[in-house]
C-alpha cells in the first residue's frame, strides 16, 4: 500500500515495510426477508 | 509545532518548541497542532522558554537527543507515564546514559531561539528522535522534549489527520479522522516485523491516547473513537485443534490463508453505520448484490450441496447455511467448497469442521470468505463526496472544494475514506426457502449476513493510493486525491491526468 504526500510542491510516494493486517466489522449486518429469482 | 509544558510554582519551567523554518505557515498553527514531520536538510527553530518571571540563563540549559525506541523502552521498563516529563532519578540516569550529543549545527542563537540545520539523511531512512532540553536547579531537573520524525513521510499523513480531526465541525467527521489517526499510529509506531502481541509497542486505543500529546485530540479519541485493539488470528495448531482438520503447510493456497497474523475490528454500530455513504450502500444498492452472476452461482451451489436431492422434492422446507472451515482455511473459493445447506428437519451429525452460520458471531472467523461481494471503490467514494465524473477530471480546484466543503455528508464521508480507502461488503445467505413459479424459483431469504472486510497490505507492490496529503496547508488534498483515484481506476483518465501534468 502506498500513500501520497503533497509536500513542498513534491509528490512523495511513501511506503513502510510493516506487518499486514485485516480490518473486519465487529459484528454482522443482518438483512431480513429479501427475495431474488433464479431460473429452474 | 509541538511543545509541552509543566507548571510548577517553585521551579523553573522549560517550554520547548520546534518550528519549521522552510515553509510559510508554521506559526499560524502553533497552538493547535502537533507536527512531527521534518525533512532532512531543513532548517528548524528550537525555542526554549523559561517561566516568565525567571531570567533565562542559557548556560544552564542542556541538550539531549534520544531515539523513540530507546525512550519508549526506558519508560516502559520503569512503568513511567508517557510524556509526563517528570522523571525519577533512576530514569534520569538511564536517559542520560542513552542521550547522544546534540548532533545538529546551531547556526544561529538569539536569546532562547536556536536555529539548526537538520542533517541531510538519506531520503529512504526515516529517523524518529526526541530532542530534550533540560535544566537543573536546586537538585531538581526539569525536562521537556520535542519529537522529530525526519524523512518519515508517513508522518505527514498522521500530522494532517490530526489537524483534520481538530478542524472537523461535526462529530461523525471527527470520528473518522480520529479513528484513522489511531489506526495509523498503531501501524506506524510499531516494529515492522512482529510475530506476537508482546512485541507490539502500541496495542490498542488507550496506548495511542498515551502517546498523543495534543489534549484536544486525546479528548476526541477518548470520547468518540470505539475500542480498537490489535488481535491475533488463531494459529495453525489452534485451527487444527478447534476444527479437527489437518492443514498442509506445503500447500501454497493454505499458506496464503494463514499468512496474516493480526486483525482489528471496528464497530458496525459505533463506527461504520454512522457514515452517510455506508447507510447509502445498505439501503440503495441491493440490485448490485443479486446480480445475474450471483444468481447463477447460487443455483450451482444449491444443486451441489449435500441436501440437493431434497431441494428437488421439498421446495417449501427451510434451509440453513453451514460454514465448512476445512474450505475456509484451505482458502477454497467456490460456494459449495466453503458452505453447505442443511434442512432444519434433518438432525444428522455434522462434520467437526462445520458450523451453522447463524451460530457464528464474529466476522473475522470467516477469514474473508463470502458468497457475494460489493466493492466500495474509489468512484463510490468520489460520488459520496458530492463529485461526479467531470469533477474527477477537472482542474478547477476552487469548484471542487466548494462542492465538497459545502456538503455536510461529503465532509463526513471523506473522513471515512481516510480510514479505509477502498473496502468491501461481503454477503452470505444464512437461511432461506424456495418457491417454484413456472420456470423460475423464488429464493426467499429469511436472513442474510454481511460484514466489512478491508485489507492493509504494506508489503505488496500494487500501490493502492489512500489519498494525497497537503502538508503545507495541513489538509487532505481533495483535488489530487480524486485525480489519483481516477488515475488508478481508468486508463482513459490515466492519460488525462498525465496530460494535466501534476
Amino acid at each position: 500500500m502506498y500513500v501520497y504526500n503533497y509536500h513542498y510542491q513534491d509528490y512523495k510516494q511513501s511506503v513502510k515495510k510493516g506487518f499486514d493486517y485485516r480490518i473486519f466489522s465487529d459484528s454482522f449486518i443482518e438483512f431480513k426477508d429479501e427475495h431474488f429469482l433464479i431460473d429452474s | 509545532m509541538v511543545y509541552a509544558c509543566k507548571k510548577s510554582e517553585k521551579y523553573t519551567i522549560i517550554e520547548l518548541k520546534a518550528y519549521h523554518l522552510d515553509d510559510n505557515f508554521n506559526k499560524l498553527f502553533n497552538d493547535n497542532y502537533e507536527r512531527y514531520f521534518y525533512k532532512g536538510g531543513s532548517f528548524i527553530e528550537l525555542e526554549v522558554k523559561l517561566r516568565e518571571d525567571k531570567v533565562i540563563d542559557e548556560d544552564k540549559i542542556q541538550w539531549g537527543i534520544i531515539s523513540w525506541l530507546d525512550l519508549y523502552s526506558i519508560e516502559k521498563e520503569n512503568n513511567h507515564e508517557f510524556f509526563s516529563n517528570e522523571y525519577s532519578s533512576a530514569i534520569q540516569k538511564e536517559l542520560h546514559e542513552k542521550f547522544k550529543s546534540f548532533p545538529y549545527d546551531i547556526i544561529e542563537k538569539k536569546r532562547s531561539r536556536y536555529i539548526c540545520e537538520l542533517p541531510n539523511y538519506q531520503q529512504d531512512e526515516p529517523h524518529e528522535l526526541y530532542i530534550f532540553a533540560y535544566i537543573s536547579e536546586d537538585e531538581i531537573t526539569k525536562y521537556n522534549s520535542v519529537k522529530l520524525c525526519i524523512n518519515d513521510y508517513t508522518q505527514v499523513i498522521i500530522d494532517v489527520t490530526l489537524a483534520e480531526a481538530l478542524k472537523a465541525n461535526n462529530e461523525v467527521a471527527q470520528l473518522g479522522w480520529a479513528t484513522s489517526y489511531v489506526l495509523q499510529r498503531l501501524w506506524h509506531d510499531n516494529p515492522s516485523k512482529v510475530d506476537s502481541l508482546e512485541q507490539l509497542i502500541l496495542k490498542n486505543k488507550n496506548d495511542v491516547i498515551k502517546v498523543t500529546k495534543n489534549k484536544q485530540m486525546k479528548n476526541i479519541i477518548s470520547k468518540l473513537v470505539p475500542d480498537i485493539e490489535i488481535k491475533m488470528y488463531p494459529t495453525k495448531d489452534e485451527i487444527e485443534k478447534e476444527y479437527k482438520i489437518t492443514l498442509d503447510v506445503n500447500n501454497d493456497e493454505m499458506i496464503d490463508a494463514l499468512k496474516y497474523k493480526f486483525y482489528i475490528t471496528l464497530g458496525w454500530e459505533s463506527f461504520y453505520k454512522k457514515f452517510p455513504v455506508v447507510q447509502d450502500i445498505i439501503n440503495r444498492h441491493r440490485s448490485e448484490i443479486y446480480t445475474y452472476n450471483f444468481q447463477s452461482e447460487f443455483k450451482y451451489f444449491i444443486y451441489n450441496c449435500s441436501d440437493s436431492k431434497y431441494l428437488y422434492n421439498k421446495l417449501q422446507l427451510d434451509y440453513y447455511v453451514i460454514v465448512k472451515f476445512n474450505g475456509i482455511y484451505k482458502n477454497l473459493e467456490k460456494n459449495h467448497e466453503l458452505f453447505d445447506l442443511y434442512l432444519q428437519e434433518l438432525s444428522r451429525a455434522r462434520n467437526k469442521d462445520e458450523q451453522f452460520l447463524y451460530m457464528i458471531k464474529e466476522p473475522y472467523l470467516l477469514n474473508g470468505r463470502y458468497m457475494q461481494r460489493f466493492d466500495f471503490n474509489n468512484f463510490y467514494f468520489a460520488n459520496s463526496m458530492n463529485l461526479g465524473y467531470y469533477d474527477m477530471v477537472s482542474i478547477d480546484y476552487d469548484d471542487i472544494k466548494t462542492k465538497v466543503l459545502n456538503n455536510e455528508n461529503a465532509l463526513k464521508n471523506i473522513s471515512l475514506y481516510s480510514v479505509t480507502g477502498k473496502f468491501s461488503f461481503y454477503f452470505i445467505i444464512e437461511s432461506f426457502n424456495i418457491y417454484q413459479y413456472m420456470y423460475t424459483k423464488d429464493i426467499h431469504i429469511f436472513n442474510m449476513k454481511a460484514y466489512i472486510y478491508d485489507a492493509f497490505d504494506f508489503n505488496d507492490t500494487l500501490g493502492q493510493s489512500v489519498g494525497v496529503w497537503d502538508y503545507i496547508n495541513m489538509n487532505f488534498d481533495i483535488l489530487h486525491s480524486i485525480k489519483e483515484t481516477v488515475y488508478q481506476e481508468t486508463n482513459i483518465a490515466n492519460a488525462l491526468v498525465n496530460g494535466i501534468g501534476y
